[in-house]
C-alpha cells in the first residue's frame, strides 16, 4: 500500500522533472519553426456555439511555410494512448480539414462537426463508446451522456527546410447552451520593458552584448476564472506564462502568476543575431491562452 | 607468629665434665689405699620438655632453615640453669631460641654410679621457614573492544617451576585458582585471540581480581562445523550481519547488501525503495522483519534502510520458489531477522556519517529480560541548503530529513521458550518549492512528501516437549502517506494495521514433520487522492499535465487471510522432500487463491547438494488497481509458476558453489485496458497481462580463514511480458540480461580491512520517443514513443571501495570507515533525457561519486 503511494510520488517527480536539461538550449530560445500558442475563442463552448482558432508560430527568417493544415476530431483517445490525444477513428468524417480565413483564424462549429462524424460512424455501423450489437435502453444512454465532451483541432506546418511542427487545442464542448461560469482566455492588461510600456511590434532601444533588460507583464485579475477539480473542490486559476526570443537568454523560461518579471540578457550571442523578437504566451491551464509579441529589441554585435 | 621448627633433628653433646665437677676432669692420680672408682658421665641428660621457640611475626629467614648454637647448663634437677648463644644467625633467632631453652627441661645427667650430675651440653635448635599461606587469584578473560567474556579456555597459572595449577575459564570468563604467593605467571592461549602471557606479583595471603582483555585476531585456517538444518527453500541465503556491515558500496547498511546477490537487478536511480527480483516488477517481491511485511525498506535515496542495522542478526533473501509460510507475491522474499539484546552486559554503538547518526544502547535488565533501544536520524537537511545555489529552480522548506527507532525487548524462559516485544518506526519528510515550473508545467508550487510508520509487534515462541513447537507474532501499527504537489495533486492515505503470524510446527516421527500456520493481515485505510493514474509496468510516460487526474475519498477495509501447510518428509537422511500447499482470500477482490508448492533437496555428498521446487505463487493487485473508484474490483490475482533446480558444492571449505536455473511464467497480469485510451469510462485494468523469466544465477563465495570473505555472483536473466493478447512480447522495464558483482573484504590486521566491489550490470531498457506533438492547453510537448522497450541504455559499471580503521580498547571498540561509491566516477546512463521537444537527447547519468565518511563507536 504505502509503496504503491512512494511509486506514485516517485513518478509525478520523475515524469515532470524527465525535461529537465540544463545541457540542451532553453525551451525559451527559438531556433526553427516553433508553433508558440494555439489560441481558441472561446476556450469552452456552449450548444450551438462556434469557436475561433488562430495559430501563432515563428519562422526563422531564411524559412517559409510550404503547408499548413487544420482539422478536426470529436473525439480524442486519452494520453495513455500512443501519440497521446490520437482521434480515436480514421474515417475522413471524423478528421475533416477546416479552412483559415485570410486572416488564418479558422471558425467552426464543433457540435456539428461531431454530428457529422457521428452520423458517418452509424452509416458504418458504430457508435462511439458502444460494442457492436448491444443495444442500450434511452434511460441508460440519457445517465451515459455526457455534460461535455472535448474536442480537438489540429494545425500542422511544414517549413521549406522540411521541419514539420504538430499542435493540438482541446476545446471543451458543453451540451447545455449557456455554461455556467465559462472559461475565457487570460487578459494581459500591461507589458513593461524597464518600467515603460511597450504594445505588439514595438522596437526598442538597442541592448549592447551582456546588458540586460527586465520584462514586466501583468494580466487581469478579472480574468482568473473558478474551476473545479475531480475532487470537486474549487480553485482559481493560477497563470503559466512562456517565454520566447530568437536571441539572448532569459533567466527564467516560465513564471507564474498575475504579475510575472522576466530578465532578459543579451547573452550569449550568435554572431548573427541583430535583434532579438520576444513573444509571452500566458495559460491558464483549463485551455485559455493569450499571447502577446513580438516586440523587438535590436541587440548590439557580439564580440568575436 | 612463626614458630620454632617442631622438631630438633640432632644436637651434640660437649660434655665439659671437667668444669661442672672437678673430680672428673681430667686424668685423676687417686692414691687411695684402694684403687678409687673412675667417674664418667653414664647417661647425658635426656630433654623430656621443650618449648617452642616463638620467632616474631613477620621474620624474615635468610634461608629456609637457620640453626642457633648453644650451651645449656643442665643441673643435677635436669632444669636449665644457664643458656649461652654460641653460634648463630643473629636477632631474633637468638632471643627466641634463648626464651624456649630456658623453658626445657632435662633428665639429668647420670654418672657411672648413677648419681646425677650437672652437665654442661652443646646445643642446636633449627628454624625452618613456614610454609607460605597460598594465595588467591581470581581472573577474567574478556574480548578486547567487545568486553564478550570469553569462555571455556584453559588457563595456567604457574608459581615458580614446580607450582602450577591449571583451570577453564566459565561461562562469563572467569577463573580462580589458589596457589603459592610470589611472581605468578598467568598463561592462557586461546584460539581465536591473542596470547595471554603475564606476570602477576602477589603476597601471601593476599587475593587479586584481574581482569585480562585480549585481542581477537584472524587465523589462516578456521574450522567451520556445518549443522544441519531444515529448509524449506529451494535457494535461500543467509548472510551474517558481520558480513553485511563492512561491504563496499552499501555505507554500512546491511539491506542494501541484497543487491549484490544474485537474482536481484539493480534498482533504478532514485527508486530507493523498489526490489526487483528474478525479473519481477517491483512491489512483486516483499521485504518482511521477522514475517511481517515493512511498508518502507529505505529512506529517501535508498542509502539507508528504515530499520537499524545494529538490531539485524541476518537477512534470509529467497529470489524465488519461497515456502508456503510466505504468499502474497509471485517475486522473491526477503526476511529481515532481529537478533535479542545483549544478555551479557550492557552495550551501545554511537555511528556518525557525513548523512546521518544513530545510537544503539541494550544491555540484561535481570537473569531473564534484556532490552535495546537505537534512534537514526538524518542531518542532510541541515547541510544541503548551504549547497543550493541561489538561482537553482527549487528551494527546500524542509530539506530532506527521516528519522527511524526500534525498540526491542526479550524474555527468555526454559524450553526454548521466548517473548519479545518490539516497537519500531520511521519517518521521512521532505517540502520543495518550485517557485517557476519546472519542466512539466505542472510541477509548480509546493512539493511536500511524508512517509512514516509505526509498528508494535509481539513475538513468542515456545517448544512443548521436544516434538511440538509453537511460535506466534502479532503486530499492529499505522502508516501514513500524504503527498501534496500545487494545488492539483495529492495522495493521502493512512493505514491502520493488525496482522497476525501463528505457526505451530510438530514433528509426528523422526521422518516426518508437519508445519501449519496462519498468516492475517486486516488493514483499515482511509485515502485521499487526486492525481493521474499510476502508471503500469511497461507504460510510456506522458506529461503530468496532461493525464486524466483521478479522484477519491473512502474509507475502506481489506482483510487478507492466509493459512498453510507443510509437510517435509525424510525419507532417508539425505533427502527432504517437502510438498506445502497455501490458501489465500483477498476482500479486495473477493477472491480465494491456492498454491500449490514442492521442493527438495538432496544430500548427493557430503558437499553437494541437489535442489529443485516448483510451484504456484499468486498476488492480489495493488490496491489502487482494484479500488471501486480508482481501478477495477473484479480483477483477479496475478499467477506465476515457478520452478527451479540447481545444486550446491561446498569446492574446499570455506569455498561453495551454488548455481541454480529459473523459469517463471506469469498470467493474469494487471495491465491497462486497451480501451481505456478510447474510452476513460470504462474499467481502467484489465488482467490481460502475461510474462515468461528465465535465467541462471551463480553465487561463489569464499571465506578463508577470518580474514577474507568475498564472493562473485553473476545472473544471466530475461523478463518479458505481453500487455495483451496478440501483441508483440516486449522486455520487460527492468530487463538486465547480465548482472555481474564481485566483491571481496579483506582484513589486513592491526584494525584495518578493505572491501571492493565491482558491478557490471546490463542497461535498462527503454522507449525511444520518435516523434512530438504540442499540446496548446498545456504549453507541453508530447512524446511519440516507438516500439514498447526496444532501446536499451548503456551498461552500468561501478566500483566501489571502503576502507575501515577500528582501534580497539579494552572496553570499547572506534571504527573509523570511509565508502566510496563509484570510484572511477563512470558515468553510468540511468535514463534518456531529451529537450523541450524531445528532438535532442542525452544519457542522465547516476551520482558521479558518492563519498561517505563515517565513525562508530561502540562498547
Amino acid at each position: 500500500m504505502v509503496m504503491m503511494g512512494r511509486i506514485l510520488v516517485g513518478f509525478l517527480l520523475l515524469t515532470g522533472l524527465w525535461s529537465c536539461g540544463e545541457e540542451f538550449e532553453p525551451a525559451s530560445l527559438l531556433t526553427n519553426t516553433r508553433i508558440l500558442a494555439v489560441v481558441a475563442d472561446p476556450p469552452e463552448v456552449g450548444l450551438g456555439e462556434s469557436v475561433s482558432l488562430r495559430a501563432y508560430t515563428y519562422v526563422p527568417p531564411d524559412l517559409t511555410i510550404v503547408s499548413e493544415k487544420w482539422s478536426f476530431c470529436p473525439i480524442h483517445l486519452s494520453s495513455y494512448s500512443n501519440p497521446a490525444f490520437s482521434c480515436f477513428s480514421d474515417l475522413p468524417e471524423c478528421n475533416p480539414e477546416l479552412e483559415a480565413n485570410e486572416d488564418g483564424v479558422v471558425v467552426a462549429n464543433p457540435l456539428t462537426l461531431a454530428l457529422a462524424c457521428f452520423e458517418a460512424l452509424g452509416a458504418e455501423g458504430l457508435e462511439p463508446g458502444t460494442e457492436p450489437g448491444d443495444p442500450k435502453t434511452e434511460e441508460e444512454e440519457e445517465e451515459e451522456k455526457p455534460e461535455t465532451i472535448e474536442v480537438l483541432f489540429r494545425y500542422q506546418i511544414e517549413d521549406s527546410s522540411g521541419f514539420t511542427r504538430d499542435a493540438v487545442m482541446r476545446v471543451e464542448q458543453h451540451f447545455e447552451p449557456e455554461i455556467t461560469n465559462p472559461n475565457g482566455n487570460p487578459v494581459i492588461m500591461d507589458v513593461r520593458v524597464d518600467g515603460t510600456s511597450v504594445s505588439e511590434g514595438d522596437v526598442l532601444e538597442l541592448l549592447a552584448e551582456k546588458e540586460t533588460v527586465a520584462i514586466e507583464v501583468d494580466l487581469d485579475e478579472e480574468s482568473r476564472d473558478f474551476y473545479v477539480t475531480a475532487s470537486g473542490e474549487e480553485y482559481k486559476e493560477d497563470f503559466d506564462l512562456s517565454w520566447f526570443s530568437t536571441a539572448g537568454r532569459f533567466d527564467e523560461d516560465k513564471a507564474v502568476g498575475v504579475e510575472a518579471t522576466v530578465t532578459f540578457r543579451a547573452a550569449p550571442l550568435e554572431l548573427d543575431d541583430t535583434e532579438a523578437l520576444i513573444w509571452v504566451v500566458a495559460r491558464d491551464g483549463q485551455g485559455g491562452q493569450t499571447i502577446f509579441g513580438p516586440i523587438t529589441i535590436p541587440l548590439a554585435p557580439a564580440a568575436e | 607468629m612463626l614458630r620454632s621448627c617442631p622438631i630438633i633433628a640432632s644436637f651434640a653433646i660437649c660434655i665439659l665434665v671437667g668444669m661442672l665437677h672437678p673430680g672428673l676432669a681430667g686424668p685423676a692420680i687417686a692414691q687411695t689405699e684402694e684403687a678409687e672408682l673412675e667417674l664418667r658421665l653414664e647417661v647425658p641428660p635426656k630433654l623430656k620438655q621443650k618449648e617452642e621457640a616463638q620467632l616474631p611475626a613477620g621474620t624474615v629467614f635468610p634461608a629456609d632453615e637457620v640453626s642457633v648454637i648453644l650451651t645449656i647448663e643442665v643441673n643435677e634437677e635436669g632444669a636449665v640453669t644457664n643458656v649461652v648463644v654460641v653460634e648463630g644467625p643473629g636477632e631474633p633467632f637468638h632471643a627466641a631460641a634463648l626464651a624456649a631453652v630456658k623453658q626445657y627441661a632435662f633428665e639429668p645427667g647420670r654418672l657411672n654410679t648413677g648419681d646425677p650430675v650437672a652437665v654442661t651440653i652443646k646445643y642446636r635448635l633449627r628454624f625452618t621457614r613456614p610454609p607460605l599461606p597460598p594465595c588467591r587469584l581470581r581472573g577474567i578473560l574478556r574480548e578486547r573492544g567487545t568486553r564478550k567474556p570469553l569462555a571455556d579456555l584453559p588457563v595456567v597459572v604457574r608459581s615458580g617451576p614446580d607450582d602450577r595449577v591449571s583451570t577453564v575459564t566459565d561461562a562469563k570468563g572467569r577463573f580462580e585458582v589458589e596457589i603459592k604467593a610470589g611472581t605468578l605467571k598467568v598463561i592462557s592461549i586461546p584460539p581465536d585471540h591473542q596470547r595471554l602471557d603475564v606476570e602477576v606479583q602477589i603476597w601471601p595471603g593476599e587475593e587479586v581480581e584481574e581482569v585480562y582483555y585480549l585481542l581477537r585476531r584472524p587465523r589462516a585456517n578456521v574450522t567451520v562445523v556445518q549443522g544441519v538444518r531444515i529448509r524449506r527453500e529451494v535457494t535461500k541465503r543467509v548472510i551474517p550481519k558481520d558480513i553485511l556491515v563492512q561491504m563496499a558500496g552499501t555505507a554500512g547498511d546491511t539491506i542494501r547488501a541484497i543487491e549484490n546477490l544474485p537474482g536481484v537487478s539493480r534498482r533504478p536511480f532514485g527508486g530507493g525503495g523498489q526490489l526487483i527480483l528474478r525479473g519481477a516488477n517491483p512491489g512483486d517481491s516483499k521485504v518482511l522483519l521477522e514475517g511481517m511485511e515493512i511498508p518502507l525498506i529505505y529512506h529517501f535515496g535508498g542509502l539507508r534502510s528504515s530499520f537499524n542495522s545494529a538490531f539485524l542478526e541476518a537477512l534470509e533473501f529467497v529470489p524465488g520458489n519461497f515456502s508456503a509460510e510466505f504468499g502474497r507475491a509471485i517475486g522473491g522474499i526477503v526476511n529481515v531477522k532481529v537478533r535479542d539484546p545483549a544478555d551479557d552486559m550492557f552495550r551501545g554503538e554511537l555511528d556518525i556519517n557525513i548523512y546521518d547518526a544513530g545510537f544503539v544502547a541494550e544491555g540484561p535488565v535481570d537473569s531473564k529480560w534484556s532490552m535495546g533501544g537505537a534512534f537514526h536520524r538524518s542531518y542532510i537537511d541541515t547541510i544541503l541548503p548551504a549547497f543550493i545555489p541561489d538561482d537553482a529552480p527549487l528551494t527546500f522548506e524542509s530539506a530532506p530529513r527521516y528519522y527511524d527507532y526500534q525498540f526491542n525487548a526479550v524474555r527468555k524462559g526454559k524450553n526454548n521458550e521466548r517473548f519479545r516485544t518490539l516497537f519500531y518506526g520511521s519517518m521521512d519528510k521532505l517540502v520543495i518549492l518550485f517557485p517557476q515550473a519546472v519542466g512539466d508545467s505542472a510541477i509548480k508550487g509546493e512539493l511536500s512528501t511524508r512517509t512514516m510508520f509505526h509498528f508494535l509487534q509481539f513475538d513468542y515462541r515456545k517448544k512443548y516437549w521436544d516434538r511440538l513447537e509453537h511460535n506466534t507474532r502479532f503486530r499492529m501499527g499505522m502508516t501514513e502517506i500524504n503527498f501534496r504537489f500545487g494545488v492539483e495533486f495529492f495522495f493521502n492515505l493512512n493505514v491502520k494495521s493488525l496482522a497476525l503470524r501463528d505457526t505451530l510446527s510438530y514433528r509426528i516421527h523422526p521422518k516426518l514433520l508437519l508445519r501449519t500456520g496462519l498468516d492475517v493481515q486486516n488493514l483499515y485505510v482511509e485515502i485521499a487522492l487526486q492525481a493521474p493514474y499510476r502508471p503500469t509496468e511497461g507504460e510510456d510516460r506522458v506529461s503530468v499535465a496532461i493525464q486524466e487526474v483521478n479522484s477519491t475519498l473512502e474509507t475502506l477495509n481489506y482483510l487478507n487471510f492466509g493459512s498453510y501447510l507443510e509437510l517435509l518428509y525424510t525419507p532417508i537422511e539425505a533427502l527432504e522432500l517437502l510438498p506445502s500447499l497455501r490458501l489465500d482470500y483477498y476482500q479486495a477482490i473477493e477472491r480465494w487463491t491456492v498454491d500449490p508448492r514442492f521442493i527438495t533437496r538432496w544430500t548427493a555428498t557430503p558437499g553437494t547438494v541437489l535442489k529443485g521446487g516448483f510451484g504456484y505463487y499468486q498476488q492480489q493487485p495493488q490496491y489502487d488497481r482494484s479500488d471501486p473508484s480508482l481501478g477495477n474490483p473484479n480483477l483477479l490475482a496475478t499467477r506465476s509458476l515457478q520452478s527451479t533446480l540447481g545444486f550446491e558444492q561446498e569446492i574446499t571449505p570455506g569455498v561453495t558453489l551454488d548455481l541454480a536455473g529459473f523459469h517463471k511464467t506469469i498470467d493474469r497480469g494487471v495491465v491497462r485496458n486497451a480501451d481505456f485510451g478510447t474510452d476513460t469510462a470504462l474499467v481502467p485494468y484489465v488482467n490481460d497481462g502475461t510474462g515468461r523469466i528465465y535465467g541462471a544465477e551463480v553465487l561463489l563465495k569464499a571465506a578463508i580463514g577470518e580474514r577474507f570473505y568475498g564472493w562473485l555472483a553473476y545472473t544471466y536473466q530475461r523478463s518479458f511480458r505481453t500487455d495483451h493478447p496478440g501483441e508483440n512480447e516486449r522486455r520487460f522495464d527492468f530487463d538486465q540480461p547480465h548482472i555481474l558483482t564481485v566483491l571481496g573484504t579483506y582484513t589486513l590486521g592491526r584494525g584495518w580491512q578493505v572491501s571492493l566491489r565491482f558491478r557490471y550490470i546490463s542497461g535498462n531498457p527503454f522507449t525511444p520517443i520518435v516523434g512530438h506533438i504540442l499540446d496548446s492547453n498545456s504549453g507541453e510537448y508530447i512524446p511519440i514513443f516507438g516500439g514498447n522497450n526496444v532501446g536499451r541504455l548503456g551498461e552500468f559499471q561501478q566500483l566501489d571501495a571502503r576502507i575501515d580503521k577500528t582501534w580497539t580498547y579494552p572496553n570499547w571498540k572506534l571504527n573509523l570507515y570511509l565508502d566510496v561509491q563509484n570510484v572511477f566516477m563512470h558515468g553510468n546512463p540511468e535514463a534518456m533525457n531529451y529537450n523541450y521537444d524531445f528532438t535532442q537527447s542525452t544519457y542522465t547519468t547516476g551520482i558521479p561519486i558518492l563519498p561517505i565518511l563515517g565513525l562508530k563507536g561502540s562498547w
